[in-house]
């Protein structure tokens, strides 16, 4: 079982762009995600053995320290965001022919409320199942799994709502 | 398969950024830089191990702690001894007996014998004793001394 290795280059492999993609709903640029995966990472990798979940402990890290890294630099994100543009960098990789489809999803994903995000991103991109989620995220089940769908819903309606001409 | 879980499916289908590859180095060399001390580290002999833990250090300086407060205590009592005045209980019990000196002792042996005896021994120590040398107690309602006294009353 995947879970089960002692390899970290499979573990990052695995759900590397999920970690970097859940890091980027609390940071403006790739490089900021990518320095929140690799503290929670190293953090995850010396603890991994003392947890009852790997995979959920692993997201539960890059929320931990997304979070942290978000309070110590909130004052500077909030001057930076006011004098410069969102970035452009995207959150997907994707084909020219899905370019447009893929900026609406991401433009949608920028949108919903960090609750639901995190959950859409652990679900659909990380692979986890709402108890797991749920113990990432220290939460319930049900919990879970409500935002999941509040998050699909609202995420569909701001599709619809771009594609309307 | 619902509206839901087909909107999912179309998520799923697009594939997040992949890390890069520094920061998959940046891992591996934290990584290493974590596990380096302890593959690198001696093990500590069984003397060193002695000297780092506390439980065998306390196990040691007790003793030797407890030797010199002995030792210290020790040397303070006998300086102690050294410097405390001899006692001289002698003296005065020579001197209560001694019937050239006036003493309740040797008056009543006076007094046992004859009174005459007695007034003797007085008349002796009273001529061994030395004089009464009164003093006079001045008492001053004035401030002022004799001589500016008489002057005053002479004006006057």
């Amino acid at each position: 079982m995947l879970d089960c290795t002692d390899d970290w280059s499979v573990w990052l492999d695995r759900h590397g762009p999920a970690l970097v993609l859940l890091a980027r709903q609390w940071t403006t640029c790739r490089a900021d995600a990518e320095d929140i995966v690799q503290e929670a990472f190293v953090r995850f990798w010396r603890s991994r053995e003392r947890v009852e979940d790997p995979a959920a402990y692993l997201f539960a890290c890059v929320k931990h320290c997304a979070l942290d890294s978000h309070r110590g630099r909130a004052r500077q994100l909030r001057r930076e965001q006011a004098t410069a543009r969102p970035e452009a960098e995207p959150l997907f990789a994707g084909s020219l022919e899905q370019d447009e489809r893929r900026t609406a999803i991401e433009s949608a994903l920028r949108e919903l409320p960090a609750s639901q995000a995190e959950v859409l991103v652990m679900k659909v991109w990380g692979g986890l199942s709402f108890p797991q989620i749920a113990a990432a995220l220290d939460t319930s089940a049900n919990t879970a799994a409500s935002r999941y769908r509040y998050a699909l819903a609202r995420l569909r309606e701001q599709l619809a709502e771009e594609s309307i001409p | 398969m619902n509206e839901h879980d087909q909107f999912a499916a179309d998520l799923a289908a697009l594939r997040p950024l992949p890390p890069s590859r520094e920061l998959a180095e940046r891992i591996a060399a934290e990584l290493a830089e974590l596990a380096k001390p302890v593959d690198t580290v001696e093990p500590l002999s069984l003397s060193q191990r002695r000297s780092h833990d506390p439980l065998w250090l306390a196990a040691l300086c007790a003793p030797v702690a407890i030797c010199l407060i002995y030792f210290l205590l020790r040397g303070v009592g006998e300086r102690q001894q050294i410097n405390m005045p001899e006692s001289n209980t002698e003296a005065p019990i020579a001197a209560a007996f001694d019937e050239s000196l006036p003493s309740l002792w040797s008056y009543r042996r006076a007094a046992d014998k004859s009174l005459d005896q007695l007034d003797a021994l007085l008349d002796k120590h009273a001529t061994h004793s030395p004089e009464p040398k009164p003093q006079r107690a001045g008492a001053y309602a004035f401030a002022l001394s004799d001589s500016e006294l008489e002057s005053l009353f002479g004006e006057l």
